[in-house]
């Protein structure tokens, strides 16, 4: 019931928002959407923790832990991200850059995006999963060229190029699987996630072998994973801020999640642990391919984008490492990622409209112009980069134990040197920006208090998490650690 | 309740031949430069796919074939190749100029794919079904032949077309191999094929009017 709800409210509310024309209606019709969103999506996620998976509409809707903590990361961004957007446009607006008139196809755009991600992760058959990762994919690169600029143009282009060249390879791991399965059910549900499952020690290795291979190479491109992330820099730095947050915080997520499920298959159709080294080995590249462009960097939201690439890959290792402490570290910095990007990325927004520029060397002396946002800058660069006390260190650290733990000391040794590397180079960039003297007299320019409300919503989780974890928060986790590692229960 | 129209061993005959013309056709647009050309080409494709499935439906009697050619005839045979049409004629652009390499060159190349996808899928599943000598290779040649002629190109426009190709030899190998997919999927999937042509051509038209031209090689600025 609520879960229909749930999938049903963020078309409604793009739908109210493209039906009206006066922004103050459209930005109350979003901020109320994207609340009630965020309060189902809460139902929801509870339910499921507290009860195990939940269906709907038949068996056609399946949500069990790993798709609640994803419903969980996005239901979270989108109220705080929806909120940032309200302020962000209004100034946009004013500056010039956008005209009154996109703003109903900015909200239309923006909600019909939260739902095809809520539909990637609750459907329960793995065709209809592609469906829906695919749709994002084409909702997001409007957003993403929504400026209209050539730079933001080329981006999107290649955005939906190389990510539906992926994701056609994608379907071919889909379709292996199908028929996988069909030579065991004839029937149509040999898709259905819960089906398969309940197969996956009959289905025949080899073909589940290619079909990892397949799916990893489609869906890994549209998580961002090196080497196929080229698009992702170009994207998630031309989007709107409030969307970059999306792309980066919650849509590679959503992407990870698809390999994910048929990782879990590949794992125990086929023996080996075959699909667990696939993900270390692209997971460490990621991680080792972002560290030169992190050091190099002069654009602010190109660094974020590519602290994502290494972030994605952090966590891919930590699922592929696998053990109780792996896949529990995963789960938790998947989440942690989230919330700190998104916080960044906020940030970011504030200080690209402040500046008028995204290159670091000229966005200097933030503490003094901007006092909030620059300590929030501060704050959040330390979390991205790992220092205690923030969440992401905890996290960090369990994955790095779970490569002593499973003996991978490659693993140890190429996340250690690059955690290092990242850590000291992202906080140079961070001291630069926020004490550095600047070079030009800034306009006077305040934010609407509602802004500073988005930006409350993960910096607070951030520093909540990271001194004090919740026991139901603790427990979800061990809940999809579980999951991850035997099945559904 | 079920009428089965057409033999097995006739069906598999059939869905040999479309697949060694559908690969046919394939190499014959990356070898051609027009784009209204290659848009027709496309449109072929489409009418092969669609005797596939419909052949495929006659063998099988089931409703979900009928209604799965129904709809590659709607969405691959007549929507796709009619917007594309109509980007074509608000682009400044009518065929692909300076070739990344040169046909002489291509074509012995894209043998060599078509060799090579023979070599690799002959032994990957034993003949079943409609899995014929040409059907699975068939496909994989056109999947490689579509990525191919996306990597030689420059316009936008007949990226699209290429990157239609590389689905086409998917949704193929779906058929042949499992008889489509489940029902629903093949609808999520055909909406997204015709979303993914109107957002392409929507943003390669605004390409065109930001750039004058359609030419992806001028996208160069954003860089490290």
């Amino acid at each position: 019931m609520f879960l229909i709800a749930l999938l049903g409210l963020p078309p409604l509310t793009a739908v109210l928002c493209r039906a009206f024309r006066a922004p103050s209606v459209i930005a109350s019709i979003h901020a109320l959407g994207g609340f009630a969103t965020l309060c189902l999506g809460l139902v929801v996620v509870g339910r499921v923790f507290a009860d195990g998976p939940v269906t709907a509409v038949g068996a056609s809707v399946y949500v069990d832990q790993l798709s609640a903590v994803l419903i969980a990361v996005i239901v979270v961004l989108d109220f705080a991200a929806a909120l940032y957007s309200i302020g962000y446009l209004q100034r946009e607006v004013q500056s010039g850059a956008v005209p009154v008139s996109q703003l109903p196809w900015y909200y239309c755009g923006y909600h019909t995006f939260i739902w095809t991600m809520l539909v990637t992760v609750s459907v329960n058959n793995l065709g209809l999963l592609w469906v829906a990762v695919e749709a994002t994919t084409l909702v997001s690169a409007l957003l993403v060229g929504f400026h209209r600029t050539p730079a933001a143009l080329e981006a999107a282009w290649k955005y939906l190029i190389l990510c539906t060249v992926g994701i056609v390879i994608a379907l071919f791991g889909v379709l292996l699987t199908y028929y996988a399965s069909t030579r065991l059910t004839a029937g149509e549900s040999g898709l259905d996630w819960t089906v398969l499952m309940a197969h996956a020690g009959q289905l025949d290795p080899g073909i589940m072998r290619l079909a990892f291979v397949f799916v990893l190479i489609g869906f890994g491109t549209k998580a961002g994973l090196a080497p196929l992330h080229n698009w992702l820099p170009d994207a998630h730095s031309q989007a709107p801020s409030p969307i970059s947050a999306l792309l980066s915080g919650v849509l590679l997520e959503c992407a990870l999640y698809a390999i994910f499920r048929f990782h879990m298959l590949a794992s125990i159709a086929v023996p080996g642990g075959f699909s667990s080294r696939a993900l270390v080995t692209l997971g460490l590249i990621s991680v080792s391919v972002a560290v030169p462009f992190i050091v190099v960097q002069r654009d602010l939201k190109r660094l974020l984008a590519y602290s994502s690439v290494e972030h994605v890959g952090l966590i891919a290792t930590a699922i592929g490492l696998g053990g109780s402490l792996g896949l529990y570290a995963g789960a938790l910095h998947l989440f942690n990622h989230a919330i700190a990007k998104a916080l960044l990325f906020f940030v970011a927004g504030n200080l690209t409209q402040r500046y008028g520029t995204t290159r670091m060397s000229r966005i200097r002396g933030v503490v003094r112009a901007m006092p909030v946002t620059g300590s929030l800058l501060l704050m959040g660069m330390f979390a991205i980069t790992g220092l205690p006390p923030f969440a992401i260190f905890l996290s960090e650290f369990g994955i790095v134990g779970a490569g002593f733990a499973q003996g991978n000391w490659l693993a140890v040794a190429i996340l250690i040197v690059a955690l290092g590397i990242v850590f000291a180079a992202a906080f140079g960039h961070a001291l630069d920006m926020a004490f550095g003297r600047p070079r030009t007299s800034l306009e006077k320019l305040t934010f609407p208090r509602l802004r500073g409300g988005a930006l409350a919503i993960p910096a607070g989780l951030m520093v909540l998490l990271g001194v004090y974890m919740p026991p139901a928060f603790n427990s979800a986790l061990q809940q999809v650690a579980g999951l991850l590692a035997s099945g559904p229960r | 309740m079920t009428t089965i129209l057409l033999s097995a061993a006739a069906a598999r005959g059939l869905l040999d031949t479309i697949s060694v013309l559908l690969l046919a056709v394939v190499l014959c647009s990356l070898l051609v430069y027009q784009l209204d050309l290659a848009i027709a080409l496309l449109a072929v494709q489409g009418g092969l796919l669609t005797a596939a499935a419909g052949i495929v439906a006659l063998a099988t009697g089931s409703g979900h074939g009928y209604l799965a050619a129904a709809l590659t005839l709607a969405v691959k045979a007549i929507a796709v190749p009619v917007m594309l049409l109509w980007v074509l004629q608000r682009a400044p652009v009518r065929f692909e100029q300076q070739p990344v390499i040169s046909r002489k060159l291509a074509l012995p190349l894209a043998v060599g794919l078509i060799l090579f996808s023979y070599f690799a899928t002959g032994s990957l599943v034993a003949p079943e079904g409609y899995l014929t000598a040409n059907t699975l290779p068939a496909a994989v040649a056109v999947l490689l032949l579509g990525f191919f002629t996306m990597l030689l190109r420059r316009k936008a426009l007949s990226q699209i077309v290429a990157l239609i190709a590389m689905e086409n030899g998917l949704y193929l190998a779906a058929v042949i191999a499992t008889r489509g997919l489940p029902l629903a999927v093949e609808m999520g999937v055909a909406l997204d094929v015709l979303i993914a042509v109107a957002v392409m051509g929507w943003v390669s038209n605004y390409l065109g009017s930001t750039f004058q031209s359609l030419d992806v090689d001028r996208l160069r600025a954003l860089r490290g």
